[in-house]
This record gives C-alpha cells, sequence and structure tokens, in this order.
C-alpha cells in the first residue's frame, strides 16, 4: 500500500512540472536583455520599415554601444526611446513607472489652427456642445461648423441626428478635425456614413503576417455604409493639419474616396497603421505600428495625408480675426 | 520541440506496463481480470478548487504570469467495473501578475473547460486496477490586461485529444478500529470504502484557434467588428499534458467526498507568439450518488 501510494505522489510531482513544456523565464532586468528584446520585436512586427527606408541594423549598430551593464534605467529608457523615434512614428511609445516617450508629429509642420481665434470670432453665443461636438453656424447661418477634437469612442445617433438636423438647411457642413488625435475607429463609420448615399470603399488595410519586411496579409477592402437614417447630401469640408492623426488619417484618407467632401488644411500627421501592445522582461511596455492601410490606388499615406486643397493660416487673417482655412472652406462650400 | 519528445518517450514508458498487462497478468499470482473497483457509481458532482496557475502569452509579453484563481466544476460521471465516462465542466477567473514590481495592473482571466473522458479496464495488477481511453478537451480564455493597449484583450481556444492511462486502488478501510483522538477521546473508525487513483493524460492531438501574427484586433478599423479578427486554426501544434490525483471517500448514504490535486500544462507550439499556461489545482468535490436508470 504504502509503495502504491509513493509511486502514485511520485507519479504525481514527476509530472506536474509544467517546465517540461514551457521555455525559460525571460524577465530580467539587465540592461541588454531588453534592449535586444525591444529592437528584435521592432524589426520582426514594426510594419513601415520597409516604407521609411529605416536600416534597422544600422540603428543597433548606433545606440547598442550606449547599454552597458550599470546604465541607469532613465538613460536605458532614453537610449531605448531615442531608438525609437528613429522610426518617427507618432503610434511608438515606450512606456515605464517613471517616463513615456513620444514622437511629436505635430511638429513637423505649422500648427495651423487657432483655437481661441475660432472661439472669438466663429463660434457665435451661444455655441452648442453635443458629445464630443463643438459646432454653430457660420458665414452668416448658411455654413455649418463642427469641430470634433478626438475620436472619443462615444458618438451617438442621437448626437448626430441633432446636428443634422440643425444644420439640414446650411448650403455646407466643415468638420474641423485639426489637432484631432485620433482614438476609437468605429466613431469614423459612425460620421462618415452621415455623408455617404452608397457602400463606398474608402481603404485597405494589411496587417504584417511575418517577420520579414514584406510579410503583409493580404488588403482587406474598407466600405463607408450609408447610415439608415438622417444624412447630409451637401458638401461637406474636412478640415485638417500635422496634428490630425490616427483616426483624423484614416478620415482624411476616406475622404478622397467620396466625391462630395473636399479636404483642407496642411498634410496630415498620418498614423495609418494600427499600433499593437507589448511589454519587455523588465515589465516596461511599448507599441508600435503593426499594420498598413493604402488608399484605393494603393498609394500609402503613412508621412500624411495629403489635402485637395492645402491652405495654411496668413498670419494677415490671423491679424484680422480671421482662420484661413475655415475661409477657405466656406468658399469652396459656396461653389 | 526536445521537451515535447521526452515529455511523449516519458508517458510512453509509462503506458507500457499497461500495455504489457496482459502478460504481467498471466504469470503474477495477484493478478485478475475482474476489477477491484467493480462497484457501479453514477455520480453528479460539484467542486471547488484553489489554484496555482500561470500563463506566459510571447505576442505581447515574454513574461509569466501567475495567479491563484478559484475553480469551479460540475461533472456527470458513470463508474462502471468495466468502462468509465465522464463529462465535466470546469470554470476558472481571476487575476494575474507578474513577478515584478513595477507591474502595478493586474490581468484578469477566465478560463473555460469541456472534457469529455472514456476509460477501459484493462487489467489488475497487484491490487491496482489500470484503465486506458481517452479524453476529448476544449478550453479557451479570455484574457484582459489593461497595460498592453492595443492588445489588452487576449482570447485563445484550444482542443486536445488525450490518451489517457488510470491506476486505482481500494483503499477502503474494512474493519472497524478503536482509536483515541489526542490520546484522550475515544473515537470509533468505522469501515469506509475509499478508492485512490491517478491519471494521466497525453496529448495526441493538440489544436488550438489563436490570433494571428499582429495579435492586434483591427476589425474596427475595417469596420467588420470581430472578436476572433485576423485568427488562424492550427491543427496538430503545440503540446499539453495534465494530470490528475484523485483521493475519494464513500459515506454511508452512498454520496461520496473527493480531493483532488490536478495538474495541467500546455503550449502552443508556434514558433512565433507562442502561448503557454499551466495550473495546479488543489479541488474538494462532493459527489452525489445518481439513481441507476430502470430498464423498461
Amino acid at each position: 500500500m504504502k509503495k502504491f501510494v509513493l509511486f502514485v505522489l511520485g507519479g504525481f510531482m514527476f509530472t506536474s512540472c509544467e517546465k517540461i513544456l514551457f521555455k525559460e523565464d525571460l524577465a530580467s532586468d539587465n540592461p541588454r536583455d531588453n534592449f535586444e528584446y525591444l529592437w528584435k520585436e521592432c524589426r520582426d512586427k514594426y510594419a513601415f520599415m520597409q516604407y521609411k527606408k529605416v536600416d534597422w541594423q544600422a540603428v543597433y549598430n548606433k545606440y547598442s554601444p550606449r547599454v552597458t551593464d550599470n546604465i541607469s534605467k532613465d538613460s536605458l529608457f532614453n537610449t531605448m526611446a531615442l531608438m525609437l523615434n528613429e522610426l518617427r512614428d507618432g503610434h511608438v511609445n515606450l512606456v515605464s513607472p517613471f517616463n513615456t516617450s513620444v514622437y511629436l508629429i505635430s511638429q513637423l509642420g505649422p500648427e495651423n489652427i487657432s483655437k481661441r481665434l475660432i472661439e472669438d470670432n466663429y463660434l457665435s453665443r451661444p455655441f452648442f456642445i453635443t458629445g464630443p461636438f463643438v459646432h454653430s453656424f457660420i458665414d452668416s447661418g448658411r455654413v455649418g461648423y463642427i469641430q470634433f477634437g478626438a475620436f472619443t469612442g462615444t458618438v451617438t445617433d442621437d448626437q448626430l441626428d441633432y446636428m443634422l438636423e440643425k444644420y439640414q438647411n446650411t448650403r455646407g457642413l466643415i468638420l474641423d478635425l485639426r489637432n484631432n488625435g485620433g482614438g476609437a475607429a468605429p466613431d469614423i463609420y459612425k460620421i462618415m456614413g452621415r455623408f455617404v448615399e452608397n457602400k463606398t470603399k474608402i481603404f485597405t488595410t494589411k496587417d504584417k503576417s511575418g517577420p520579414g519586411p514584406n510579410d503583409f496579409s493580404d488588403g482587406l477592402e474598407s466600405f463607408l455604409e450609408p447610415h439608415n437614417g438622417r444624412r447630409y447630401t451637401k458638401k461637406l469640408a474636412v478640415l485638417c493639419n500635422r496634428g490630425t492623426y490616427s483616426a483624423g488619417s484614416y478620415t482624411s484618407l476616406a475622404t478622397k474616396a467620396l466625391d462630395n467632401v473636399i479636404l483642407i488644411g496642411d498634410t496630415t500627421g498620418g498614423g495609418l497603421g494600427m499600433p499593437n501592445g507589448g511589454q519587455l522582461p523588465n515589465g516596461w511596455t511599448y507599441r508600435f505600428s503593426v499594420t498598413q492601410t493604402l488608399d484605393l490606388q494603393g498609394n500609402n499615406y503613412e508621412d500624411g495625408v495629403p489635402p485637395d486643397i492645402r491652405v495654411v493660416l496668413d498670419p494677415a487673417d490671423v491679424a484680422k480675426g480671421k482662420d484661413t482655412v475655415i475661409e477657405k472652406a466656406v468658399e469652396e462650400l459656396k461653389k | 520541440m526536445l521537451r515535447q519528445t521526452i515529455a511523449l518517450r516519458l508517458f510512453c514508458i509509462c503506458l507500457f506496463p499497461l500495455f504489457n498487462g496482459k502478460a504481467v497478468a498471466d504469470t503474477a499470482d495477484s493478478s485478475s481480470k475482474t476489477p477491484i473497483l467493480n462497484r457501479p457509481f453514477r455520480s453528479l458532482q460539484f467542486g471547488m478548487a484553489r489554484t496555482a496557475s500561470v500563463y506566459r502569452d510571447f505576442a505581447t509579453s515574454p513574461l509569466f504570469y501567475r495567479g491563484a484563481p478559484t475553480q469551479y466544476s460540475l461533472a456527470w460521471a458513470k463508474e462502471e467495473g468495466s468502462h468509465d465516462r465522464r463529462i465535466l465542466m470546469k470554470y476558472q477567473s481571476g487575476s494575474y501578475k507578474p513577478k515584478n514590481e513595477s507591474i502595478k495592473t493586474p490581468a484578469l482571466a477566465h478560463s473555460l473547460y469541456l472534457q469529455y473522458s472514456r476509460l477501459w479496464y484493462i487489467g489488475t495488477w497487484k491490487n491496482t486496477d489500470l484503465r486506458v481511453g481517452g479524453m476529448m478537451d476544449l478550453s479557451g480564455n479570455l484574457r484582459i490586461n489593461p497595460s498592453l493597449q492595443n492588445n489588452a484583450g487576449g482570447l485563445e481556444i484550444f482542443n486536445t485529444l488525450f490518451a489517457s492511462a488510470r491506476i486505482s486502488r481500494d483503499v477502503s478501510r474494512k474493519d472497524e478500529k478503536k482509536t483515541k483522538i489526542l490520546w484522550l477521546i475515544p473515537w470509533r473508525k468505522l469501515p469506509r470504502r475509499r478508492t485512490i487513483s491517478f491519471q494521466l493524460n497525453a496529448a495526441l492531438m493538440n489544436n488550438n484557434y489563436r490570433n494571428g501574427y499582429i495579435y492586434s484586433n483591427q476589425a474596427n478599423i475595417t469596420n467588420k467588428p470581430s472578436l476572433v479578427y485576423n485568427y488562424s486554426f492550427n491543427a496538430f501544434s503545440g503540446y499539453r499534458l495534465n494530470s490528475g490525483l484523485e483521493y475519494s471517500i464513500f459515506l454511508s448514504n452512498g454520496n461520496a467526498i473527493r480531493y483532488s490535486w490536478y495538474w495541467d500544462a500546455l503550449q502552443s507550439g508556434e514558433e512565433f507568439n507562442r502561448f503557454e499556461m499551466g495550473h495546479h489545482a488543489f479541488q474538494v468535490a462532493f459527489l452525489f450518488q445518481m439513481p441507476k436508470k430502470e430498464k423498461k
């Protein structure tokens, strides 16, 4: 009996060690381990290495010597952040308990917007705040102006119905996406679905599918579906600047496929790659883009969606209390 | 790969006596073709377990996440001398964290298991019943780790066909015994039916349904919401091994209490984004005897 119990317990102890199936524990605070891990993850999964002509091995050679065994956490963070910024991508971040790295795409161009100027001269009192939208009549009630600062994921049909009913008799609408840094993608479809009458293909997305720089899945087409309810059939002007990023750029890209929509302002910040999320052996987290989105002609606008009409704020206009971009949009809507 | 091979070979070695059982039974005096545990027992089993669990998903992190989730199980079992069957459903839920102290936000994981097993009596050797058979397992995890940003959600499904072997022994107290608790209080130990068994299950076929290379779900970008965007089915991928040690005490009313220690470990096998998970569960289960259906 004792032999049996010992045999059973021994057998259980022998089999119950999961280490026989698992790889070794990679948790590590060693600076070299973390640097190498991050570099390899980017090499294998970052979607724009080829498009941006980044020589990732050269980047390794540049930053690797800075990583020594006794490097401080702060310096290690800065070294890895600088390495990531070589990707020139606003969707790339390194996050530690004490710092977060960013690449400021918006600073690649003029700001091209003055919120105070708009508040003082375009948003008539009282203006309206409907969920994430700030809106008002402009041009003596002939045009509706809607400012959308972030894709919060809180856009509802009720909000859109309210606004479109209010502005149904205008000659055109302005959707101001300047400095809209993106957010929840479903908002793109909720909003833009109000400006199409037919199912419309807007762009194609490819996922990274392997470690090679050109390993991508087949393109997946995206379509705008017309909203089954109140829609706006007159002209829409979408305003953009370098701060229009990610979901803002996706929306800007979608306008290229819509005949009644015109994109005005400066080139967007881009960010047409979906960022992932991951963790390093020391627990810090990172993210970078793992997909590519192309327009209907196959153009990759990761570095920024170009406007149909490029307009930058004219200091002379600003001095007169005028937003050059809005003025151009009003002019276009009247045509 | 090497570890898988080693594990498989060890399992085969463990199984060898079973397939060789007839020869042993024919020659050993203590052998028989009548099972020691031959009393039919149909039961509905409710169990609760405290577990020590660990998982790692290389798609998002090289770190092991560890936790002690609670597990609940419901099973229907039919144990006959020659043929045992069990249908089991287990659910476990809890939070997990890596050892790294800088990580403050725990990950949550919910796991669901459905199992069907069937074992056939092979023979008895030295008062130990040997049964072999198979088990089909369908299990899935839903994990949420907010610190992983767009990769915060993880969902994977595993399907495994196991080869199973179980050894069982009757360890009943046949006669009444008199004893004293703490050398003071007289106590009569009544005859009690008790069994102990050990079961080993090794994967013959391990399949999984998991995220693709990028892991991130970008269904929202394409306006085609889906929980399983870019998922792929991977057949004969990875390996899984589990075992269970069960000690059952039968009560005078025909019901039973079972104390068990279960172990389960799996890895998904992919070169990239491999997933690994293991559980130790100490379970207490109540086995309610079900009446046998009358044949009309």
